[in-house]
């Protein structure tokens, strides 16, 4: 009896290396992002130094056989014992709706920037807005539902707080008051909530349901078809099938990698049809979180002749590529529409950029085109200087604006005291 | 290299005890002087040169040593022996806190301070560095006959299961079993228990109620209400002894697995009645040398002055504290502990008999925890400022109501007290003690495999956060 009570414990104990050799079993892959260490070649000097030690273990820690078992039980553990979520910024609230912290946060205007921010901003759009319209471009802003908004009563009560004013609702004030074509889904949907036939938010899911994007894409379209004098192709749905939640209906459920517990529902999906007739084929730029994803899967990117998707103006689609410094301005040029996309949670960060870039090269009080290009050389210069970018970030993290105005405003005083010298010389 | 981490877990310590019982036993020692240099240098390559050239310096300086007739020379021996190891010692552990220091006095006269390259710590050496003297002393005192086969003295001093953190074993414990020891199937299995409660204490509780206290000593002390700073240090001092005892568990179960039985470091220490016996409950290993080799040699009790008996104390406390790290903090802590046992020889002893055991241990682990806020902090400032927010008597009670606290610090109070009562030291009996039972050994193994995957769960989930845009 003891030898095999020897040999389960040296067997139990050789398992997980046996099976990160050869694969037996085949296990449920982990949703969510993760970075999976590289491996590394041993070498002498590494194994010296250390670095052969370091990156190995976290080979081995990313690598390891039922590594992915082992998660799924411990999430399972954190979820029933302590209602917690192994999920970056996760929370479980009532009746196991799944939330974000800031979606929280915003919901109570923990991130408020601060009327006067936001106003400035909003000028700068309007601006921007009428410039493009000028140039037969056309910008919308699009104010995603947030999941704060639309379910507050299913908030875990310690984490209720008392209520300020928020980003969204000073956005939504400022867009109105001047003029800037907007679409408010976040009250719409709040609006319609009860009466809605489908739910417009899924309970396991952070972002809209494939049923209330599906509504959100057709008032887009019927937007810009009435504001752009473009005609973008519409689609109907006579029917709706109910099945189990998609990805993108259930990504926080999916992504919480539970071992035992179901963290999925069924969920509403329209049949679309596409209403025939003529239609134009119009040249996009999409600037927006991670919203935009759900109304792609919908069908949105059929209607355009050429698009361009900026995700929080950060990578490139379709390409999957880092944004180019250029890459705003000569998209801007190529395309019909423009469209900014933010939920609550992020509309602190509304066009990540973007818009203080195109606010710079159409409005800066440099029109002469050589000198622009300085500007636009010193701020490479100092993007590629790590420590000045680090210097800058600080900056506009303390201000509160973005990056890319701060590194304007440097890049500008820079070529201005370079000029300055050379005309003093 | 680590206990609680995967790579040792699943893949050295499987191959270990594969080779480990699949090998001759004449062989068994060279096996484990293999593993044991692959385990060190996995974490210090650089030190394992040094760990290695002072072993062998040591064991031929105490084989002249015994050699030589001369009561003199062997003399001069112990005291080289010593000063190369205690030299070494302060080389690496203390010289950039000596240098700090006095560059910083000379800089209070405008000086400029020293230039000095800061040394990294060789990992373990305080715990082999005291081994090391405990052999050159005791064959000098002829308790021991020195060790002749350089491979059992390597056997001794990098034994792995030892080696970073101890038990601190003195060579007259282990010298026997270097050359002679029982592998048997049940010392396999117990050590396979005593590994997995080691294991368990340290991935379940100790690195659970450690995210607590980092989460509360990461604030700026003046941030803190005193329900935090309670939380906060209550964590620690739950955090440090499943840590450091969940550690030696885990070390005292793998000796076991290979046929050593090394002495105990902890026994319920937070029980205590007074700090003088929780200094003989915790770190037990550590008191024992300290007690041996340093107040003894001092004097010890035999003084006829109690002031010098109260200097050996504080002195030896002292030094206790300094050997715990290069840091007034440690120095501080040290002190805090000899004030503590000074004061209760001189009339706290007497004042702690009036009272019942329930309130002795009360105020013992009281004092305990304050010490640990000096022993915890960056530095004095800080210290001083967390003690502030402990007494401020500002309570925001939400901090009380956070439920995945509250589990792991009960969870923590419950180990850590229960031997106060008489169940619960049936309870760790029954635990701990030998099993040899084969229906026994089920159970316990079915409880240790248990313990093992939850740990493992534990440790592989630390590493995975994820982000749920990952698709988008």
């Amino acid at each position: 009896m003891k030898k095999v009570i020897f040999g389960i414990i040296v067997l139990f104990l050789s398992l997980p290396f046996l099976q990160s050799m050869t694969g037996t079993f085949s296990l449920r892959p982990l949703s969510g992002h993760g970075y999976v260490a590289p491996d590394t070649v041993f070498t002498w000097k590494k194994w010296w130094d250390g670095t052969f030690q370091i990156q190995r273990e976290k080979y081995i820690n990313d690598n390891f056989g039922f590594r992915n078992l082992f998660i799924r039980g411990y999430n399972e553990i954190s979820y029933n014992l302590f209602n917690k979520l192994n999920l970056d910024g996760g929370v479980v609230g009532k009746e196991n709706y799944l939330y974000e912290q800031r979606y929280l946060d915003a919901y109570y205007g923990v991130d408020f920037l601060g009327d006067e921010i936001i106003k400035e901003k909003v000028r700068k759009i309007k601006r921007i807005q009428d410039t493009l319209q000028k140039l037969n471009k056309f910008l919308l802003i699009v104010l995603a539902p947030g999941k704060g908004s639309f379910y507050p009563e299913y908030f875990p009560d310690e984490l209720k707080r008392i209520k300020g004013p928020t980003n969204n609702e000073s956005y939504e004030n400022h867009l109105k008051e001047q003029v800037v074509h907007h679409i408010d889904f976040n009250t719409h949907f709040c609006n319609i909530k009860k009466t809605s036939s489908h739910s417009l938010y899924p309970k396991y899911g952070i972002h809209w349901s494939s049923y209330g994007a599906t509504l959100a894409a057709d008032s887009i379209i019927s937007y810009l078809n009435k504001n752009s004098y473009r005609k973008m192709q519409r689609f109907n749905w006579h029917s709706v099938v109910m099945k189990k939640s998609n990805l993108y209906d259930n990504d926080m459920g999916d992504a919480a990698n539970l071992l035992i517990t179901d963290l999925s529902d069924s969920s509403a999906y329209p049949v679309l049809e596409e209403v025939p007739g003529d239609y134009d084929k119009i040249s996009t730029l999409v600037i927006s979180d991670s919203f935009y994803w759900t109304l792609a899967s919908i069908g949105l990117e059929k209607r355009y002749s050429k698009f361009h998707f900026l995700y929080y103006n950060k990578q490139k689609f379709p390409e999957n590529m880092p944004v180019d410094p250029t890459d705003l301005y000569n998209f801007t040029n190529e395309s019909d529409v423009v469209l900014i996309i933010s939920t609550e949670a992020t509309i602190k960060d509304l066009g990540w950029g973007a818009i203080e870039k195109m606010y710079n090269f159409y409005f800066s009080d440099f029109t002469d085109p050589e000198l622009r290009t300085k500007i636009i050389e010193m701020q490479n210069y100092i993007r590629a200087d790590k420590n000045w970018s680090k210097a800058i970030a600080e900056k506009a993290n303390k201000e509160k604006v973005s990056f890319d105005s701060i590194l304007f405003r440097e890049a500008k005083w820079e070529v201005d005291r370079f000029l300055k010298h050379q005309m003093t010389k | 290299m680590v206990f609680s981490s995967a790579i040792f877990l699943l893949y050295f310590l499987p191959l270990f005890i594969v080779v480990y019982y699949l090998s001759d036993k004449k062989y068994r020692n060279y096996i484990i002087v293999f593993f044991s240099i692959f385990f060190y240098s996995w974490g210090a390559p650089q030190f394992i040169f040094a760990a290695l050239g002072i072993t062998f310096v040591n064991f031929h300086v105490v084989q002249w040593m015994d050699n030589s007739r001369s009561p003199m020379r062997k003399k001069v021996y112990l005291t080289m022996a010593i000063c190369v190891n205690v030299g070494l010692l302060i080389y690496f552990k203390y010289a950039n806190f000596f240098v700090e220091n006095l560059s910083y006095i000379i800089m209070l006269w405008n000086g400029a301070p020293i230039k000095w390259m800061e040394l990294a710590l060789p990992v373990g050496i305080s715990f082999f560095t005291f081994e090391s003297i405990t052999y050159i002393v005791d064959v000098y005192k002829r308790e021991h006959s020195p060790q002749k086969s350089f491979i059992d003295f390597l056997t001794y001093i990098l034994l792995f299961p030892k080696l970073i953190a101890g038990p601190i074993v003195r060579y007259h414990e282990i010298a026997h079993q270097l050359k002679s020891r029982e592998h048997s199937l049940d010392n396999f299995l117990n050590g396979f228990y005593r590994f997995s409660i080691g294991l368990a204490k340290k991935v379940l509780i100790a690195n659970q109620v450690g995210l607590i206290a980092n989460h509360y000593f990461f604030y700026d002390t003046s941030f803190l209400d005193s329900a935090s700073a309670w939380i906060g240090i209550l964590s620690y001092t739950f955090q440090l002894y499943f840590d450091f005892s969940g550690y030696s568990d885990m070390g005292i179960g793998l000796a076991r697995m290979m046929g050593f039985r090394l002495p105990e470091n902890f026994n319920s220490p937070y029980i205590s009645q007074s700090i003088t016996e929780f200094w003989r409950r915790w770190h037990i290993t550590l008191g024992n040398w300290m007690r041996n080799y340093l107040y003894i040699p001092l004097g010890g009790n035999r003084t006829n002055s109690k002031i010098r008996l109260y200097f050996n104390l504080w002195m030896v406390f002292l030094l206790s504290g300094l050997w715990h790290g290069a840091s007034w903090n440690f120095i501080a802590w040290g002190l805090f502990h000899g004030t503590f046992l000074v004061l209760e020889r001189a009339f706290l002893h007497t004042l702690y008999q009036k009272l019942g055991a329930f309130i002795r241990v009360f105020l013992t682990f009281f004092i305990i925890s304050i010490g640990w806020v000096i022993f915890r902090s960056e530095d004095m400032v800080q210290a001083i400022g967390y003690i502030e927010r402990l007494f401020a008597f500002q309570f925001d009670w939400q901090q009380f109501c956070i439920w995945k606290h509250n589990f792991y610090l009960l969870l923590a109070a419950i180990f850590s007290f229960l031997a106060f009562f008489k169940f619960g030291q049936k309870i760790q009996a029954t635990v701990f003690d030998e099993v040899t039972h084969p229906k026994k050994q089920v159970l316990q193994t079915i409880a240790s495999l248990i313990l093992l995957l939850l740990s493992l769960s534990y440790i592989s989930a630390s590493g995975f956060n994820p982000f749920i845009y990952f698709r988008f």
